[in-house]
């Protein structure tokens, strides 16, 4: 009875043993693919940060406003703006009245509501 | 018989036992010393060579900043993952190449700092370089030098380079603010200290500079200045009501991707580091005085025949008109007797008192940091009082005479100029002038510009209901004021019946041309400028033409 108990106890604790290596070795590698995600997320981060100085970079007015003029593109001026309600031949007619410049119609957030161009 | 046997049997069993457990034993130690070589063989292959670099690394930090971006959340700064080179001098194998390979690769690098450096072989760590570009990075990668390695680090970028860099300032090489907005995120709201290169969690810092107002400002005033061949100039807008400033430009500018540039006296941000005499645009205020202390009106007319004589001085009028003029006639022909003799009527005490409860005379800051002290005189005499009521013998930055030029304006309130949208402690509205003086000063502005003789009448701009005040301002040199240096200064409001911005425009020394008839004065320069500025930013702050404003057809 003494030799099974002892042989018992020996097994349980080779079995406790193995389960214990077992837990260790999934947590490590949950470690290693958390380790792996966060390194990328990093990357990420970075990646996106680059994209967004580069959008900034490429989005700033000093670039944008020579490229709007070569398209014809000037700042909004006051005769261009008009009511809903006026007759769309007096709008016309205003505008005819100065012709340099068109309104800005753009959709780009880099440039401001009537600006750049 | 049977006993001796079974006795006989129990010995051998008893015999073979312990050496059968001593193998047991050993075969078990050697399975475990094999499992623990094995060990050892798989974590020397798989080179975990982070181990050894977190060994070498010495205690650096960086810090991550939040960005900065404006009103409309437009990116003005960021941080992105740069390469800085480090090396481990006991690695590295021949000094002189290295040295020389190096300072091949990267300009810039001191010679004898960099042997004195890598020469110390107890040292582990040493940087070379931070926040290398990737270009860089690549060519000392492809030396393959032992003893070299490379660490991200957040590096400090502005897209829009020189376009806001007074306010925004510059950081150092551990990314900590060293001037502007970037200090006062380090001051008020801490930053991440970070051993990588991961992006700061903070919240974007939300300038109220409009990069679009911003950018106008600029071209129009970089346009000015060469029109008029000045040597620098200043330009700000301001939101009458809240203080919130839309632009300032100072130029020359600076680009805080080369913080060098703040180290030239001439790239000095004029708008808030600077003081400077501005010479009549100082007349609103003594106009001011008058009417809010109930001492004049607008209609009460002084003599202003002859030059006004104080002692040895001898004031006199650019343009003297042989008859008396009235309070609004003194504004129109900016007579600085007519502003002198209203001074006077007040007294140097009463002048100072007004000056100070319109905030001419406090230091203020911005959150880019303390705006440059008022310049005052030692001695507030009768002198005194009389230059200073038309902007000379009494030097402010132009940020702070907005900030005053606002409450004249806005009804009568004062205004604390503010850079952030949502400013920490916005102070409660304070009523420093009566709304009856600041509804005069608008009559009065407007009519600067739209009067045949009004100075201001070249900043008019169709559909914007303009007002403003010219200023022209001797600059003092070696002996004495400079007849042809002047600083050039139009303070504009706009739309007039119920400003909500106000603009600035300072051209510093411009010179006369053809097309100014060889003249310097303000109304000439400044005033057009200013003019040219508002067409472009009128419709970027939604201030629509007067045929269509809907508020205005109501009144």
């Amino acid at each position: 009875m003494p030799r099974f108990a002892t042989f018992a106890v020996g097994l349980l604790a080779i079995v406790c043993a193995a389960a214990l290596y077992g837990v260790k070795h999934g947590t490590r590698r949950l470690e290693s693919a958390v380790n792996t995600k966060e390194r990328a997320l990093e990357k990420l981060e970075a990646d996106f940060a680059v994209l967004k100085s580069e959008r900034a970079y490429l989005g700033r007015p000093e670039r944008i406003e020579p490229l709007a003029r070569v398209q014809g593109l000037a700042p909004i001026r006051e005769q261009q703006y008009t009511r809903i309600e006026e007759p769309a031949e007096d709008a016309i007619a205003r505008l005819l009245e100065k012709p340099e410049a068109q309104p800005v119609a753009t959709t780009d957030p880099a440039i401001s509501p009537g600006e750049g161009p | 018989m049977t006993a001796p046997v079974a006795a006989m049997h129990n010995s051998a069993n008893q015999q073979s036992s312990p050496r059968a457990r001593l193998l047991a034993v050993m075969l078990g130690l050697a399975l475990a010393l094999v499992a623990i070589a094995g060990q050892l063989v798989r974590l020397a292959l798989a080179g975990r060579s982070d181990i050894r670099t977190a060994m070498a690394e010495p205690i650096t930090r960086s810090f991550a900043r939040p960005d900065i971006v404006d009103r409309n959340g437009r990116l003005i700064a960021t941080d992105v993952a740069a390469p800085s080179l480090y090396a481990d001098p006991a690695l590295i194998l021949d000094l002189d190449e290295i040295i020389e390979k190096l300072m091949r690769t990267l300009g810039g690098l001191d010679e004898t700092e960099l042997r004195r450096t890598l020469a110390d072989r107890s040292r582990r760590f040493a940087w070379i370089r931070r926040g290398l570009t990737p270009i860089e990075a690549q060519r000392v990668h492809e030396l393959g030098l032992p003893g070299l390695s490379f660490r991200r680090e957040p590096k400090r970028v502005y897209p829009s380079g020189s376009l806001a860099g007074h306010v925004v300032g510059h950081v150092n090489v551990d990314n900590r603010g060293q001037g502007g907005i970037e200090r006062h995120i380090d001051e008020a709201m801490g930053l991440d200290a970070t051993s990588g290169a991961a992006p700061s969690r903070l919240a974007p810092v939300r300038l109220t500079l409009d990069l679009g107002v911003q950018h106008a400002v600029a071209t129009e005033l970089g346009e000015a200045m060469q029109r008029y061949s000045a040597k620098a100039a200043t330009g700000l807008v301001l939101d009458v009501a809240t203080g919130e400033v839309i632009a300032s430009v100072s130029l020359p500018g600076i680009d805080p991707n080369r913080p060098s540039d703040a180290l030239d006296p001439a790239r000095l941000d004029r708008v808030q580091s600077g003081v400077f005499e501005l010479g009549s645009i100082f007349k609103a205020l003594t106009i001011a005085h008058a009417l809010d202390d109930g001492r004049a009106t607008l209609d009460k007319t002084y003599d202003v025949t002859r030059p006004m004589e104080i002692g040895r001085h001898k004031i006199t009028d650019l343009h003297p008109q042989r008859r008396p003029l009235s309070v609004r006639d003194i504004f129109l022909h900016s007579s600085n007797v007519g502003a002198g003799l209203l001074a006077l009527e007040a007294g140097g005490e009463r002048q100072m008192e007004f000056m100070t409860r319109i905030g001419l005379l406090d230091a203020i800051r911005t959150e880019a940091g303390p705006v440059a002290a008022p310049l005052k005189p030692q001695r507030w005499g009768q002198i005194e009082t009389v230059t200073i009521s038309y902007g000379h013998g009494l030097a402010v930055a132009p940020m702070q005479f907005a900030a005053a030029a606002a409450t004249l304006v806005n009804g009568g309130t004062r205004v604390m100029p503010t850079l952030l949208v949502a400013r920490s402690a916005s102070p409660a509205p304070v009523a420093v002038l009566k709304p009856e003086t600041s509804a005069a000063l608008r009559e009065i502005f407007r009519l600067n510009v739209t009067a045949p003789h009004g100075t201001g009448r070249r900043a008019e701009v169709a559909g914007y209901r303009v007002g403003g005040k010219t200023g022209t301002a001797e600059m003092p040199g070696e002996r004495g004021y400079q007849a042809k240096s002047v600083i050039a200064s139009f303070v504009a409001a706009m739309p007039m019946e119920a400003p909500r911005y106000l603009v600035l425009v300072s051209l510093f020394e411009p010179q006369g041309s053809p097309e100014t008839r060889g003249q310097i004065t303000a109304g000439v320069n400044a005033a057009p400028a200013t003019g040219r500025i508002i067409e472009r930013i009128g419709p970027i702050l939604g201030v629509l033409p007067r045929r269509l404003d809907v508020s205005e057809s109501q009144n």
